[in-house]
């Protein structure tokens, strides 16, 4: 069924860097991804700093005092499975979400954490944000298998990049999938700022999506030769600057309708909350219904400043932090967007996915924090077919390690791709023509 | 032997001639499907293979093909073998679903914001292997519901902003057990906007004239805050940050009589010049939230 001859852009983002480029290998992408037939879009909410799995999916009421914390369960949705009281308003999804409580993995610091919970891998030693020689985030790697002439970006990233202490992070990126596949940063246009957002994130430049008439028939004239098949002449040399170009043409259209926040309804506006938390989750919303095939949503500040900001790295003040300035944004905005996706029948099709660092320690320290903690963490997921009304995994009576079905944020990313059509064992080449496979998990038994 | 031959030399004809029929007969069905693929692609519609080693279509026209109408609907009723179909925010309206019928092996159907009402919607009966039928944003009352209840298979029926009644759910909620109904938010209820906190204003910081940047301290660190500048000159003015390494960075310009919020540090240096980079003076940012009013 597929044509034998390519167009330029096809063969654009088919190629892993220009040494991969062969169409075999694209056929057979092709046909391997296809395995589950629900998901073409998926949101990721990324919680930087490490969120605390006792003060949200995983509390531990029967835990000595000194660990289990100020904050109590509550019931949620689903008959048995108690959340922390501070997200009431999720609790009420709970028949959506699938809570995961048994992840775990080895890496203390962000950076680390960070890396392995949203690339799947380890990180190298002595990483650096730029390199292309990391794996590719969640994000970078689904849109490496979505339709290329669909008319939107393959992966947008909201609203902020993340830092630790003005350092960008890596992680977030295509990394050897090359700059193709890099999320495109968008600045969430609307909303009270989470606090302590530092000059580092704040510099990030805001897209500008307005386009100038005339400009757009250059761009048509672009977009022509770029859908022109591969002939004769070749332009690779050329390569990224179409690539550039094609961006910023593909963001005129759709992707700034759903841009523009000011055009939706204002009582779901006020849903999702005056917060750039949840008007962030709003246009992740948007942009999935643009046709946008991945949205990672920073749900956080940017920068962890030392833990001074609303982030999730709750060294100091843990139990104020989590229920008066956190939890209250994270609780309504995920609730939001989970009413939103399912009222227009948009959750079947979409897989919504919570990643963090690692989880915080069962001990509460001398200034009233929980330090980072990856021995196990909960996770969770939603839509897409995940069967909601589930808890897998579990950790001990104290939280402290997993006690039965021990898993990794790789298993989780599996039950993404999985959910998304997606074969993880899909082998790919970096730019040494080195052989990978897109996940080395395996898919939790969630559907 | 020669008449085993025969009877072989003979079967062999036949078995040629079949296969000949069959490829006729497959690249006649082929070359039909491929017109209606060229078709449907040309109204822009995509057409894919359902997932999961099927042979059954997914057509979807909610991207690049909202301005599919009721005729063009035939393109999609030609091509019959379709699993999944998307309309949403399309032309079409009840009249098109007519060309629906035949689609029994519609198991994913979306109309959702498209105009329809209750008249089209006696077209999706005979639609047997319904799973998900979205219709949320029409106008469809339970006189659809009603017509739908026959569907065995249907397992969630979107009906958000459409003029339903909790009756005409619970009829076909009665009919249907596997059914779901999913209704979505009462937005009669939701309020249009959050009363804000007012905004604080800035604890006014101390203006320090200088004309060489050298006068400016580096700036110290302290706890994350936030300063306003107002600009009361009559003049355009460009922003620098005095960084901890003693470098100066381009923070923006300021035009006259507007101002500009910006994330900082406590004890942070804020160098300010005209156009030409001359330097005019400079604020200290205290501790608590900062107004910088840059003066004539």
């Amino acid at each position: 069924m597929y044509p034998l001859q390519f167009s330029r852009r096809e063969v654009l983002r088919s190629s892993v860097g220009l040494a991969g480029l062969t169409l075999p290998t694209l056929l057979e992408l092709r046909s391997q991804a296809a395995l589950a037939p629900r998901a073409t879009s998926c949101i990721v909410i990324y919680l930087w700093g490490g969120l605390s799995h006792y003060e949200s999916w995983d509390p531990k009421p029967s835990a000595p005092a000194e660990l289990r914390g100020e904050f109590s369960p509550i019931s949620t949705a689903t008959p048995g499975i108690q959340y922390c009281e501070h997200i009431p308003l999720i609790a009420k999804h709970s028949d959506k979400l699938a809570i995961v409580r048994s992840v775990h993995h080895t890496q203390g610091g962000h950076q680390q954490g960070m890396y392995v919970s949203i690339t799947g891998h380890n990180p190298p030693g002595g990483v650096k944000a730029k390199s292309r020689d990391n794996w590719p985030s969640l994000a970078a790697m689904i849109s490496r298998f979505q339709d290329p002439t669909a008319g939107t970006p393959g992966a947008i990233r909201l609203p902020y990049s993340m830092y630790d202490n003005g350092t960008l992070m890596a992680g977030e990126y295509g990394g050897w999938l090359g700059v193709d596949y890099d999320p495109v940063l968008m600045r969430t246009p609307a909303g009270t700022p989470f606090g302590g957002v530092s000059r580092y994130t704040n510099r990030e430049l805001d897209l500008k999506l307005n386009l100038q008439k005339k400009r757009i028939v250059q761009r048509q004239t672009l977009r022509e030769q770029l859908e022109r098949p591969v002939g004769s002449k070749s332009d690779y040399e050329r390569h990224n600057r179409f690539r550039r170009m094609a961006s910023e043409m593909l963001l005129g259209s759709t992707v700034s309708k759903a841009y523009d926040l000011e055009s939706e309804d204002p009582r779901i506006r006020t849903m999702y909350g005056d917060h750039i938390g949840g008007q962030s989750m709003l246009l992740a919303r948007r942009l999935v219904e643009a046709g946008v095939p991945v949205v990672q949503v920073c749900a956080g500040a940017g920068d962890l400043a030392g833990g001074g900001g609303d982030n999730w790295d709750t060294h100091r003040g843990h139990f104020p932090k989590m229920k008066d300035r956190l939890l209250p944004v994270f609780d309504r905005s995920v609730s939001a967007l989970l009413t939103d996706l399912e009222q227009r029948g948009m959750l079947e099709e979409t897989v919504v996915v919570f990643l963090t660092d690692f989880g915080r320690t069962p001990k509460i320290n001398k200034n009233g924090g929980r330090d980072h903690y990856p021995a196990v963490y909960s996770l969770a997921l939603a839509g897409g077919g995940i069967r909601g009304g589930q808890v897998y995994g579990s950790s001990d009576s104290q939280g402290a390690q997993p006690a039965s079905n021990p898993c990794t944020p790789a298993d989780v990313h599996a039950t993404v791709y999985k959910a998304m059509g997606i074969d993880h064992r899909t082998e790919l080449y970096d730019r040494l023509e080195r052989p990978f496979q897109v996940c080395d998990g395996e898919p939790l038994p969630l559907f | 032997m020669w008449r085993l031959n025969e009877t072989s030399a003979a079967r062999n004809w036949i078995l040629l001639l079949a296969a000949m029929l069959v490829t006729g007969l497959h690249t006649d069905a082929a070359a039909v499907e491929k017109e209606t693929l060229a078709a449907i692609k040309k109204i822009g519609g995509t057409v894919r293979l359902v997932a999961g080693n099927r042979t059954e279509w997914k057509v979807e026209f909610h991207l690049g093909g909202r301005q599919l109408t009721d005729k063009d609907l035939v393109h999609v009723a030609a091509l019959k073998n379709i699993a999944s179909l998307n309309l949403r925010d399309t032309e079409i309206t009840g009249d098109g679903l007519v060309h629906l019928k035949g689609l029994t092996k519609l198991e994913w159907l979306h109309l959702e914001r498209t105009d329809i009402g209750d008249e089209g919607v006696s077209n999706l009966a005979g639609l047997v292997n319904l799973q998900y039928l979205n219709l949320y944003g029409t106008r469809i009352t339970d006189k659809s519901l009603d017509q739908l209840s026959g569907l065995k298979n249907l397992k969630r029926l979107y009906v958000w902003k459409t003029g339903v009644t909790d009756e005409g759910v619970a009829r076909i909620e009665k009919a249907l057990p596997n059914l779901k109904v999913i209704r979505g938010v009462d937005l009669s209820n939701l309020p249009a906007s959050v009363p804000s906190e007012p905004e604080k204003p800035g604890k006014p910081i101390k203006w320090i004239a200088v004309s060489k940047a050298s006068e400016a301290p580096k700036s110290e660190n302290g706890e994350n805050t936030e300063v306003v500048f107002e600009n009361k000159s009559d003049r355009k003015v460009k922003i620098y940050w005095v960084s901890y390494g003693d470098e100066l960075k381009l923070y923006g310009e300021l035009e006259p009589g507007k101002t500009h919020r910006q994330n900082t540090y406590a004890n942070n240096t804020w160098l300010i010049s005209d156009e030409n980079d001359k330097p005019l003076g400079y604020f200290i940012v205290g501790p608590e939230k900062s107004l910088a009013v840059i003066p004539q």
